[in-house]
C-alpha cells in the first residue's frame, strides 16, 4: 500500500488508509454546517472520492459553492447542470488539474481513499495516475497510436524500452506490445486500429480518437476516470460507443462523468449529482430517483426543462 | 420566363464570345510577357524584325487588343449574348480609369506640350469624366470601353511613331531622360493588364463572377511577376558563374553513369512517373518527373554508349572520360542510397529447407564481409591471408552469387518449376549484391588499393576532378579555386548553427513554458525582436572587441562562429517561441493528467510538435549568416586567398592529464584566421585593376550552392519532422 501512497507526510506508518490532515477539520467543522437540501444519499462500502465543502474562486468568480459529495467505488457518478454551473471546475478539482489555472482559489477538503489530496506535499504525479481524466475534446498526440497508448507507462518508467535497455538488455518491448493491446481493448478500440498501430493518432475519427483517449488513460492504470463531456464533439454512433463503453469501465474502475446531455446522464449512471447556477450542488443520489422525484424543485424545474 | 434563362445555374460550356474573351485574355498575357521581354533586351524592340520594327508589333497588338476588348463590351451591352453585367463597373475600376487617364492626358500636356499647371488641369479635365462614365455606365460597357480607348490610343500612338524606340522625353521637371525603349514596353505591360482584366471579366459575363475572374486573373499575374524576379535573379547568377565553375571539370562516365542510375531509381521510388495517374497539379508534376525519368535514361544510354565506343564526351568546359570507372566515394554514396531504396521490399520467409540454407549461407557471407572490412577499417590497412586479399575475394564471390541469383530468380518467373521457395527473390539479391559493392567501395577508400581494371572497376581517386571547388586560388590567373573558402563558410555556419539552436530553444523553453507572461517576458520580446535587426557590422564590432581577446587574440574561426551564432539566436528564438506557443494547450493538459512531469512533457511533447517551426527559423537565419560580410572583415580576417582550407576535423586533439580538467579538447585550426564565401567575393570585387569579374561570378555561385544546400538539409529534416507529426 505504501507505493500508492499520496500524501508524504511522516506520520505515514501509522496507515495509509487513514485521512491523515483532514481528520479534524472535517469532524470538528461538520457539527455546525447546515446540510444541504437533498436528503442524505448512503451507500454500502467506503466512498473513493470524498468531498467537504469545497469552495473555488477564480479570481472573484465564486466557481464552486461549499460542495460536500462523497462518490462510492466502481460505479458511475454522471454530473449534470446548466452551462456554466461548475461541473467541469469540480471535476478538474478532484485531480488537481485546476492547479494548472492561474488565480484559483481552493479551499475545503478533497479526500481520495482517505487521503486528502490538498495536503502539502501530495504526490501530483501519483495522484494524476490513479484518478485519470478524458477530456471534452478528444486530445490524442500527434504521435503513432502505439505511443499515444504507451506514452504515461513509458513516462512513467513502467515500460522500459529503447537503445539503452535494448543494450543493457531489458527491453520490454513485448510487454509494452501487450499493455497496448489490452488497453485498446478495453476501450473498444482494437479491433478498429489493430492493423495499424504505428500510423498517426491524428488520422482516426473523432469518436476513435476519444476512445484513443480513454485507452491512454487505462494504460497507466487508474482507479478513477474523470470524463468531461466526453461525448458532446461526437456524432450520436460515436456517443453510443462511448456510452457502452463507459458502462463497462465501471464494472471496474469509478467513473465520473459530467454531461449536459441530461439523457445521457439518465441512461449511464447510477449516482447523479445535479449543479445549479452559482456553483451549488443542489441535489444527490440514485440517478433514477434524482430524475423521477427529485427533492428540489428547482432541480425538478431544470429536469423537466423549465429552467437551464 | 426570359429572366429565368439568365439565372440558370449550370452553363453550356464554350460558346464563341468566350472562346473570344480567352483569346483576349492569352493575347493580353503573351503581349505582357514580350514587353516584360523587352525591358530585359530579350526582344528586340527598335531593330526590325521581318522587314518591320520591333515597335510596330506592340503598336498593332495593343490596337487589336483594344478593339477586342472593346467589342467583348458591346455584344454584351447589345444583348447578342447572355451575361449578367451589374449595373455598374464599381468605384474601383472607375479610380483605376480616372488615374490613368489623368496621369497620361496630363503628363503629356504638362511636360511635353509644355501646358504647365495647366496640363494636369487638362488631365483631370480628361480622367474625371473618364472615370465618372466608368461608373455610371453598366458594368459591360463600364469595365471595358475606357479600357479600350486608353489601350488603343497607345497602339495608336506607337503605330503612328508619336511614340518610338527613338523618341525620348526629358522633362524639365525630372532631371532625367526617359527613353522609348522604356516607355513602349512599360505602356504596353500595363496596358496588357487592363485588356487581360477587362477580358477574363468578361469570360465569365461580368457581375460577381466576372470580377472574381478579373481579380484571379491580376493576382495570379502578381505571382508569377514575383516569382520570376526570383527565377531570373537565380539564373543570372547561373549563367554568369557556371561557366568558370564548372572550368575543366573531368569526370568519369562510370562515375555519372552510376549517379544517373541512382537519381534515376530515387525518382520513380519516390513519385509518379505517370501522368495518367494523377490528377491536377500532380498531372503536371507527373509530366516534369517523367521528362526528368527520360532525360536521365538518355543521358545513360548515351555515356553506356561512350563507354563502349570508347569516344570521350566532352561538352563547352566539361569532358567526361569514357571509362567505366566508379570512384569509391560517389559510389559510397550511391551504393548506399540504392541499399536504403531496396531494403523496403526486401522480406522473405523461405518455405523449404534448401531456401532457409540460402538464407543461412547468405547471412553468412553478409557478416563475413563486415567482420573483413570492419577489421580493414580497425588496423587502416588491407587485410590478406597467405597473399591473397580476403575482401576483394570475398566481393567478388559474394557478387557472382548475388548475379547467379538474380540470374536464377528471373528464370524462376518463365519457369515456375524453380521454385519461388527455394531461389529468393530478385530484390533479395540485388540487396546482396549492393552489400558487396559498398564493401568493395570502403575497401578501396580504406586501402586506397583500385579493385578491377582501369577500365572497369573501381578506383581509390581520379574520376572527379573539379578544379574550381576542390583547389586554392594559385597566383593571378594561374588556378582559381574556391576550396579554402567553401569550407571557411561551411565550418562558419555549421558552428554557428550548432551554438545558437541548443541555447535558442532553451531559452524558448524557458519562456514559453516556465516564465509567467509579465512585464519581463514582454520585454525579452522585445529584446530579441531588436537584436534580430541589429545591423551585423554592430556584432562583428562587439566580436572584434569582446570575443577575439578572449580566444586567442587573433581573428579566428571560432570568434566568426560565435558572431554569427549571435546573430542567428534571436531568430531562432524567435520562431521557436511561436512554434512552441501554438502547440495546443490540449497536448500539455492531456500530458499533465496521466501524472507526467512538465519537463517531461515538454521533452516529448512540446518540443517535438515545436521542432518544424525551430528549423524554418534556422533555415532563414542560415541563409543569412552565410552571406554574412562585414562582420567577418573583423572576425575573420584572413588571408583573402589561403592556399589551404582549415583542416578543423584532423586539428582536434585530445591530450589526457593527472591534473583538473584532466581532458583537454584543443583545436588550433579553429583560432586560425580562415577565408569564407562572402569575404573572398569581397576581396574578388574589390581587387580593382585585374579584378576577375567571373572568378566573382563563380564564387557567387558556389555559395548559393552551399546555402541552398544547407537549405535541402533543413527542409529534409523539417519533412522528417513535419511526417512524424502527421503521418
Amino acid at each position: 500500500m505504501t507505493e500508492s501512497q499520496l500524501t508524504t507526510a511522516t506520520d505515514s506508518s501509522t496507515g495509509s488508509k487513514q485521512r491523515l490532515s483532514a481528520e479534524e477539520t472535517t469532524t470538528g467543522e461538520s457539527e455546525e454546517r447546515t446540510r444541504p437540501e437533498w436528503r442524505e444519499y448512503s451507500f454500502p462500502g467506503d466512498p473513493v472520492i470524498s468531498v467537504e465543502d469545497l469552495n473555488v474562486w477564480y479570481g472573484d468568480d465564486h466557481a464552486l459553492t461549499d460542495v460536500s459529495i462523497d462518490i462510492p467505488e466502481q460505479s458511475v457518478t454522471a454530473i449534470i447542470g446548466p452551462s456554466g454551473c461548475g461541473k467541469s471546475t469540480f471535476l478538474r478539482n478532484l485531480n488537481r488539474m485546476n492547479d494548472r489555472i492561474k488565480g484559483a482559489k481552493i479551499e475545503g477538503s478533497v479526500e481520495f481513499n482517505g487521503q486528502d489530496i490538498y495536503a502539502d506535499g501530495a504526490n501530483l504525479v501519483e495522484l494524476r495516475k490513479r484518478i485519470g481524466m478524458v477530456f471534452q475534446q478528444p486530445n490524442p498526440f500527434p504521435k503513432s497510436i502505439r505511443e499515444n497508448v504507451a506514452y504515461g507507462p513509458r513516462k512513467h518508467g513502467d515500460i522500459d524500452r529503447g537503445l539503452v535497455a535494448r543494450l543493457l538488455g531489458r527491453d520490454e518491448t513485448d510487454a509494452e506490445d501487450e499493455l497496448v493491446e489490452r488497453c485498446l481493448r478495453d476501450a473498444a478500440l482494437w479491433e478498429e486500429v489493430n492493423d495499424r498501430l504505428d500510423s498517426n493518432a491524428l488520422g482516426l475519427s473523432g469518436g476513435q480518437q476519444q476512445r484513443l483517449c480513454i485507452a491512454r488513460c487505462l494504460a497507466v492504470d487508474p482507479e478513477v476516470i474523470l470524463m468531461d463531456e466526453p461525448a458532446s464533439a461526437l456524432d450520436p454512433i460515436a456517443t453510443a460507443k462511448i456510452e457502452d463503453l463507459i458502462e463497462t469501465l465501471a464494472e471496474e474502475y469509478t467513473v465520473v462523468i459530467v454531461t449536459h446531455n441530461m439523457q445521457q446522464a439518465a441512461r449511464i449512471s447510477d449516482q447523479t449529482a445535479v449543479f445549479l447556477t452559482g456553483g451549488e450542488l443542489v441535489e444527490y443520489g440514485d440517478t433514477e430517483q434524482v430524475f423521477e422525484d427529485p427533492q428540489s424543485q428547482r432541480v425538478e424545474d431544470y429536469i423537466t426543462g423549465k429552467f437551464g | 420566363m426570359s429572366n429565368r434563362s439568365e439565372t440558370q445555374l449550370v452553363d453550356g460550356s464554350g460558346t464563341t464570345y468566350e472562346q473570344f474573351a480567352v483569346g483576349v485574355v492569352a493575347g493580353s498575357f503573351g503581349a505582357f510577357v514580350l514587353a516584360a521581354g523587352t525591358l530585359f533586351g530579350w526582344v528586340p524592340l527598335a531593330d526590325p524584325v521581318g522587314g518591320v520594327a520591333g515597335a510596330t508589333y506592340f503598336g498593332a497588338g495593343a490596337l487589336a487588343l483594344g478593339l477586342a476588348t472593346a467589342g467583348l463590351g458591346v455584344v454584351s451591352r447589345r444583348d447578342t449574348v447572355r451575361t449578367t453585367p451589374d449595373r455598374s463597373a464599381g468605384l474601383g475600376v472607375g479610380l483605376v480609369h480616372t488615374v490613368s487617364w489623368t496621369l497620361t492626358v496630363g503628363l503629356f500636356a504638362s511636360y511635353t506640350l509644355g501646358a504647365g499647371l495647366a496640363g494636369w488641369l487638362v488631365g483631370l479635365g480628361a480622367g474625371l469624366p473618364i472615370g465618372y462614365a466608368t461608373v455610371a455606365t453598366r458594368e459591360d460597357i463600364g469595365a471595358t470601353l475606357p479600357t479600350a480607348a486608353f489601350v488603343s490610343v497607345v497602339g495608336l500612338a506607337v503605330l503612328a511613331g508619336v511614340l518610338s524606340p527613338d523618341w525620348t522625353w526629358e522633362p524639365a521637371a525630372f532631371d532625367a531622360t526617359i527613353p522609348g525603349t522604356v516607355v513602349i514596353p512599360l505602356l504596353t505591360m500595363f496596358s496588357t493588364l487592363l485588356t487581360g482584366w477587362a477580358s477574363a471579366s468578361a469570360y465569365a459575363g461580368f457581375g460577381t463572377r466576372g470580377r472574381q475572374n478579373g481579380a484571379f486573373l491580376l493576382a495570379s499575374l502578381i505571382v508569377i511577376l514575383t516569382l520570376s524576379v526570383l527565377v531570373f535573379l537565380l539564373l543570372f547568377v547561373f549563367e554568369r558563374g557556371i561557366g568558370v565553375v564548372l572550368e575543366n571539370l573531368t569526370l568519369t562516365a562510370g562515375t555519372v553513369l552510376l549517379s544517373v542510375l541512382t537519381t534515376l531509381c530515387v525518382l520513380v521510388r519516390f513519385g509518379t512517373v505517370r501522368p495518367t495517374a494523377a490528377d491536377g497539379t500532380d498531372k503536371i508534376i507527373a509530366f516534369v518527373r517523367l521528362a526528368m525519368a527520360v532525360v536521365l535514361g538518355l543521358v545513360g544510354a548515351a555515356l553506356g554508349f561512350a563507354i563502349v565506343a570508347n569516344q570521350p564526351v566532352a561538352g563547352e568546359t566539361v569532358t567526361v572520360s569514357p571509362t567505366a570507372a566508379v570512384g569509391a566515394v560517389p559510389g559510397l554514396v550511391a551504393g548506399g542510397v540504392l541499399l536504403a531504396l531496396f531494403r523496403g521490399g526486401d522480406r522473405w520467409a523461405p518455405a523449404t529447407a534448401a531456401g532457409r540454407r540460402i538464407e543461412s549461407i547468405r547471412g553468412a557471407a553478409v557478416l563475413l564481409l563486415a567482420v573483413a572490412v570492419g577489421t580493414e577499417l580497425f588496423t587502416a590497412s588491407e587485410l590478406s591471408v597467405a597473399g591473397l586479399a580476403v575482401v576483394p575475394t570475398l566481393v567478388f564471390t559474394v557478387a557472382g552469387a548475388a548475379a547467379v541469383g538474380i540470374g536464377l530468380a528471373l528464370a524462376g518467373r518463365w519457369r515456375p518449376a524453380f521454385g519461388s521457395d527455394t531461389i529468393p527473390p530478385v530484390s533479395r539479391s540485388v540487396t546482396l549484391g549492393l552489400v558487396a559493392f559498398l564493401a568493395a567501395c570502403l575497401h578501396v577508400t580504406i586501402t586506397g588499393f583500385g579493385l578491377g581494371t582501369e577500365q572497369v572497376g573501381i578506383v581509390a581517386e581520379g574520376t572527379i576532378d573539379w578544379p574550381f571547388v576542390m583547389n586554392p586560388s594559385q597566383g593571378l590567373g594561374i588556378q582559381q579555386g574556391v576550396m579554402p573558402a567553401m569550407f571557411g563558410t561551411i565550418w562558419i555556419v555549421l558552428g554557428a548553427v550548432v551554438f545558437a539552436v541548443p541555447l535558442a530553444v532553451g531559452a524558448a523553453v524557458f519562456l514559453t513554458e516556465y516564465a509567467e507572461d509579465s512585464a519581463f517576458t514582454h520585454a525579452v520580446d522585445i529584446a530579441t525582436n531588436g537584436l534580430w535587426s541589429t545591423p551585423s557590422i554592430v556584432f562583428g564590432l562587439f566580436g572584434l572587441a569582446f570575443i577575439v581577446p578572449r580566444f586567442g587574440n587573433s581573428p579566428s574561426i571560432l570568434a566568426s562562429q560565435l558572431v554569427l551564432g549571435f546573430m542567428l539566436l534571436p531568430l531562432v528564438l524567435i520562431t521557436s517561441r511561436e512554434a512552441m506557443k501554438s502547440v495546443p494547450d490540449e497536448y500539455r493538459d492531456a500530458s499533465a493528467a496521466l501524472g507526467v512531469s512538465k519537463w517531461d512533457t515538454i521533452r516529448s511533447v512540446v518540443i517535438p510538435a515545436a521542432m518544424p517551426g525551430v528549423i524554418t527559423g534556422v533555415i532563414l537565419g542560415v541563409g543569412r549568416i552565410a552571406g554574412e560580410t562585414a562582420p567577418l572583415l573583423l572576425v575573420l580576417n584572413g588571408p583573402n586567398f589561403p592556399n589551404a582550407g582549415p583542416n578543423v576535423l584532423s586539428s582536434f586533439s585530445v591530450g589526457f592529464g593527472l591534473e583538473p580538467p584532466f581532458i583537454t579538447v584543443t583545436n588550433p585550426a579553429l583560432l586560425e584566421r580562415a577565408s569564407a564565401l562572402p569575404y573572398q567575393l569581397y576581396a574578388v570585387i574589390t581587387a580593382g585593376v585585374g579584378a576577375e569579374e567571373s572568378f566573382g561570378w563563380g564564387t557567387t555561385l558556389v555559395l548559393l550552392g552551399v546555402v541552398l544546400g544547407f537549405f535541402a538539409m533543413s527542409i529534409a529534416t523539417r519533412r522528417y519532422f513535419r511526417r512524424k507529426l502527421h503521418q
